[in-house]
């Protein structure tokens, strides 16, 4: 996928300037916590934080020992009549699929949600050697439809206000005259429109999300069904997912799909689990004659050797999303790459590359909510600050910040000057906010003050009250 | 070098070097996962509570007579027909269906069937989930394609927690384990239009269950 993430703060301006976007999000950043919420108490809030802790020492023991884990999972999914092949990148993940594709002389591949083929650019990669690509999730129909790429890692459409959803079908869908003036109607004509391509797709291409080392298994977790879909009607079934999606045994995935489907929607279990071996076996009525795994890698070897490891135990519920003020003034599109919100601004520039991505680790106000709600208790804050570290160390960051970052760490470590200057910093700012008791301008503040006002300071710093109070 | 072994070389350096036997001590070792408490003891009704909470409808009928009873009466009051498909599964075969008057199609769903009947392998109370086997028996497809499905469980493969669903030593066999497993907790849904729920995005509408025997516990 093509990558735009040096224009995050141009592109968040342009979501700002959007009311109806911004209402959309604004009501995903008010009712997602809230169902999370509701989700955590009916569990019991000390249960849940057992059942965080649990599947975090899961997922830290399977990435510590992902080489025995990943070995088993290949061998145990080859046994079950899988064929399973590594990709290094995103361009050979393409190149396999497109293989595949080429074998069974495809012409139709239907796709449920993956957000790892969004990563590589499967659908272009398809499209260029003339095979039609159908999106299946209703969200990513949409934006597949619309010429747009996913707002959300769970809600990929959730930017779009119904009104353009229903403008889009009736531009799209060849149907004749209708109303279609309900979100139920749209929900209706797109299982018409989408339950022929199913029919007709030779491939179907789902993600995964978790691969069960003991048995071979595949989990996927979906409420539409679409993914089964996929799964079981297409006679070749193609599964593309990452190399860190492995768990032990089947009893993790049971623990990680408590954690996952209550952090992503609030919902105590999705409408549909279901895990996936391989082909159909003897006497097998349905189900794909072929089946493939493509498990990719793309830098996550170099993370699992890095400081950033913490970020592959991350389940990709979305919580961080729905929980972060920046994602839900910037919105999803503003960071630029796949994945948005506090874990895409850790996982972009450790994925692409922290010079492309620079913009994104300071996309935060580092409140800690993500930190908070992380199912898999990523210290999302603490990365991002390591990501700023490293982009100052290494010069990325714009010198004018370098050199006021500089300034302020030289004065830091000058106490008695430093005093002094905010004690003269204070009055000033007093002085200018006097008359109101806020200030509108501060020289070199005009972006930060554009959209709000500055309370100005009692008059003295916070040092200088205390030594005065206890004086007296 | 092969991607297969160059991503493994690079795997295998960023792991942990140690033994298999210590993985496996260090696995054991790990704390089991709490569960999701139950709306009471029972866990037939707990599992008729969740699948209801999940939008599904669900009751408990003492025997197979019963049960087509109960379907009778639920496809006549949806549908003015009596035919539906249903896997080859020995219990649905077993089924009394002349007495009401039902006319199975066994096999695998096509497009324009409007309900399925399927028996469950069994069934959790903790989610309000119903699972079942992808095999020669259980098509996928009857799960998946009708706008109506109604799923069998008995009352005895009722169990409380998730884990359970892997209890089964077919399972455990490489050679003998199903190419598929589902779990089934209530219609097909989406929120994907302006976080409306909408039910029967691609799967189907509407999902009973019926919960056979196990009356006098």
């Amino acid at each position: 996928m093509e990558q735009h993430s040096r224009d995050f703060l141009r592109r968040a301006d342009e979501a700002l300037a959007e009311p109806e976007r911004a209402a959309n999000r604004a009501a995903l950043g008010l009712f997602m916590p809230l169902l999370r919420d509701q989700a955590v108490e009916a569990f019991d809030s000390q249960a849940f934080q057992g059942l965080r802790d649990q599947v975090e020492a899961i997922r830290r023991h399977s990435l510590d020992n992902l080489g025995h884990y990943l070995e088993q999972f290949i061998g145990q999914a080859r046994e079950n009549g899988n064929q399973v092949h590594l990709a290094r990148d995103g361009d050979e993940l393409n190149a396999i699929v497109l293989d595949i594709c080429t074998q069974v002389e495809a012409q139709r591949v239907a796709k449920g949600k993956s957000m790892v083929t969004e990563e590589t650019g499967l659908n272009a990669a398809l499209e260029a050697a003339d095979i039609k690509v159908r999106e299946t999730d209703l969200g990513e129909y949409i934006i597949q439809e619309a010429g747009e790429t996913p707002s959300h890692i769970v809600g990929p459409a959730l930017h779009k206000p119904e009104a353009e959803i229903r403008e889009l079908f009736l531009e799209r869908h060849d149907l004749g005259e209708r109303d279609l003036d309900s979100a139920a109607a749209m929900v209706a004509e797109a299982r018409q429109v989408l339950r022929e391509e199913f029919l007709a797709a030779d491939v179907g291409v789902i993600g995964s999300n978790a691969l069960i080392a003991e048995n071979g298994y595949s989990m996927l977790v979906t409420n539409e069904g679409n993914g089964d879909l996929c799964a079981n009607l297409p006679k070749t079934l193609i599964i593309c997912t990452s190399i860190d999606r492995v768990l032990p045994r089947p009893e993790d995935a049971m623990a990680m799909l408590r954690l996952l489907v209550r952090s992503t929607t609030g919902q105590a279990v999705t409408c549909y689990t279901s895990f996936y071996s391989g082909p159909r076996r003897e006497g097998d009525i349905d189900g794909p004659v072929e089946t493939h795994f493509v498990l990719l890698d793309n830098r996550r070897t170099e993370l699992l050797a890095s400081d950033y490891r913490e970020m592959l135990q991350c389940i990709r519920c979305g919580a961080c999303l729905n929980h972060c003020p920046v994602y839900m003034s910037a919105g999803g599109h503003a960071y630029g790459w796949v994945y948005p919100g506090p874990m895409g601004s850790v996982l972009t520039p450790l994925l692409t590359s922290l010079d492309e991505a620079e913009a994104l680790p300071h996309a935060c106000t580092a409140c800690g909510r993500c930190e908070e709600v992380c199912p898999a208790n990523i210290p999302l804050p603490d990365l991002l600050r390591d990501l700023r570290a490293e982009a100052f160390a290494e010069g990325i960051s714009a010198r004018r910040w370098r050199f006021g970052i500089r300034l302020h760490s030289w004065l830091a470590r000058h106490p008695t000057l430093y005093r002094q200057i905010t004690r003269i910093a204070v009055r000033v700012m007093h002085r200018l906010g006097r008359d109101r008791g806020f200030i509108r301008y501060l020289p070199l503040a005009g972006g930060w003050l554009q959209a709000r006002e500055l309370p100005s300071p009692e008059g003295d710093s916070f040092l200088a009250s205390y030594r005065k109070e206890h004086k007296s | 070098m092969s991607a297969e072994r160059e991503v493994l070389a690079r795997v295998r350096g960023a792991s942990r070097k140690t033994s298999r036997g210590a993985i496996e001590a260090e696995l054991a070792a790990l704390a089991p996962a709490p569960s999701a408490p139950l709306p009471g003891d029972d866990y037939h009704q707990a599992l008729i509570q969740n699948l209801e909470r999940n939008g599904a409808s669900a009751a408990r009928v003492a025997d197979r007579k019963e049960a087509v009873a109960a379907l009778t009466e639920y496809i006549a009051s949806r549908y003015g027909q009596r035919r539906f498909v249903a896997g080859h599964d020995a219990r649905l075969a077993a089924l009394p269906w002349r007495e009401g008057g039902l006319l199975p199609r066994f096999g695998h769903a096509e497009p324009g069937d409007a309900l399925s009947v399927s028996f469950a392998q069994g069934a959790i109370a903790e989610t309000g989930s119903l699972y079942l086997w992808l095999d020669r028996d259980n098509p996928a497809l009857n799960n998946l394609l009708c706008e109506d499905q109604v799923i069998l469980v008995y009352a005895e493969d009722v169990h409380p927690t998730l884990e359970r669903v892997w209890d089964h030593d077919k399972l455990r066999n490489s050679r003998a384990r199903p190419r598929g497993l589902m779990m089934i907790s209530g219609p097909s849904s989406t929120a994907d239009i302006a976080m409306q729920l909408v039910l029967g995005a691609h799967g189907p509408r509407a999902l009973h269950v019926l919960v056979l025997g196990g009356g006098d516990e």
